[in-house]
């Protein structure tokens, strides 16, 4: 299984749901990346038609397909704001935010750069040894 | 201007390190070169070098002299990319804070996003070169922040899955 859901129509749970930037991408074009943390999730609701992955070929694409995280961005279709439901809970420290995109979605699970980095150094000291 | 400025306009070599050495020539002279962009000298350094050397040596030079030098305007791209971005980041989060929940205020927040489109939206593009991936991972380490793969894409305008493609093919 994939760490990403691609899919029309989805619902996104998260105890903070936060937008952080509208973007514009070749491959679905103009879009809302929202950052979820904390006791998070997104489901598939509605499948692509045609069930084909627009970003990441790995991306899970089936009706009831989840990804949970505590940390994980989702990209929204369009430029419209989402609205968000509060879910259970007497204060905001316990309860969640939902939101429910009826538009393309794309959620993936957050991971850190560190890994990245420590990959092009270890690259690095291997290309030293063999120039040495 | 001489044969090899005419190939190379960037870089103008002068002096000794026009010369080719054959293979087992020691090299041990002064070498002067000068760097030009659109035919102003921008700086030139001297070099007193001892190696055994096999080829060209004006090329030697060049290609390494060319070297740094894209590689740090990549950087200042990078660098003024980011900057722009965190722009364009606090430009939409002072807009998504004034907007209330009421459809009115959704449609005037499209509109001003769509409107002014160079004010917010970050474009992100393809990365397909490890080079570029090592500049960045550069700039991030002198940052000092634990950023997540997402967050650097969205910094530096780069696509998020070739970042993760580019580190899976180091890896294997």
């Amino acid at each position: 299984m994939g760490d990403s859901i691609e899919c029309e129509h989805s619902e996104v749970v998260a105890k903070k749901i936060i937008p952080s930037s509208p973007q514009r991408r070749d491959d679905i074009g103009v879009c809302i990346k929202y950052l979820c943390t904390r006791d998070g999730s997104a489901e598939v609701v509605k499948e692509l038609d045609p069930k084909v992955h627009k970003i990441k070929e790995s991306s899970n694409l089936n009706l009831g397909d989840c990804i949970k995280s505590e940390a994980f961005f989702v990209l929204v279709e369009g430029l419209r704001p989402l609205s968000k439901t509060k879910l259970g809970g007497q204060s905001n420290r316990h309860s969640s935010n939902s939101v429910s995109p009826r538009k393309y979605t794309y959620a993936e699970i957050s991971y850190p750069f560190a890994r990245i980095m420590h990959a092009l150094e270890n690259r690095q000291k291997e290309i030293g040894k063999i120039n040495m | 201007m001489n044969k090899l400025s005419e190939n190379n306009p960037f870089i103008l070599p002068q002096g000794q390190e026009q010369g080719h050495f054959g293979q087992s020539t020691i090299i041990d002279q002064l070498t002067t070169i000068s760097v030009y962009q659109e035919k102003m000298p921008i700086w030139s350094l001297q070099a007193r070098s001892r190696h055994t050397f096999n080829g060209d040596i004006s090329k030697f030079y060049t290609d390494h002299l060319k070297h740094i030098i894209v590689y740090n305007e990549k950087k200042e791209d990078y660098y003024l990319t980011g900057i722009k971005n965190l722009i364009k980041k606090n430009n939409f989060l002072q807009l998504s804070l004034t907007t209330s929940d009421d459809s009115e205020s959704e449609a005037d927040f499209e509109k001003e996003i769509s409107d002014h489109p160079h004010k917010y939206i970050i474009d992100i593009k393809p990365l397909d070169n490890e080079r570029d991936l090592n500049i960045i991972s550069e700039i991030v380490k002198k940052i000092g922040v634990e950023f997540t793969i997402d967050d650097v894409s969205e910094l530096f305008s780069v696509d998020n899955d070739c970042i993760l493609k580019i580190a899976n093919n180091i890896e294997k």
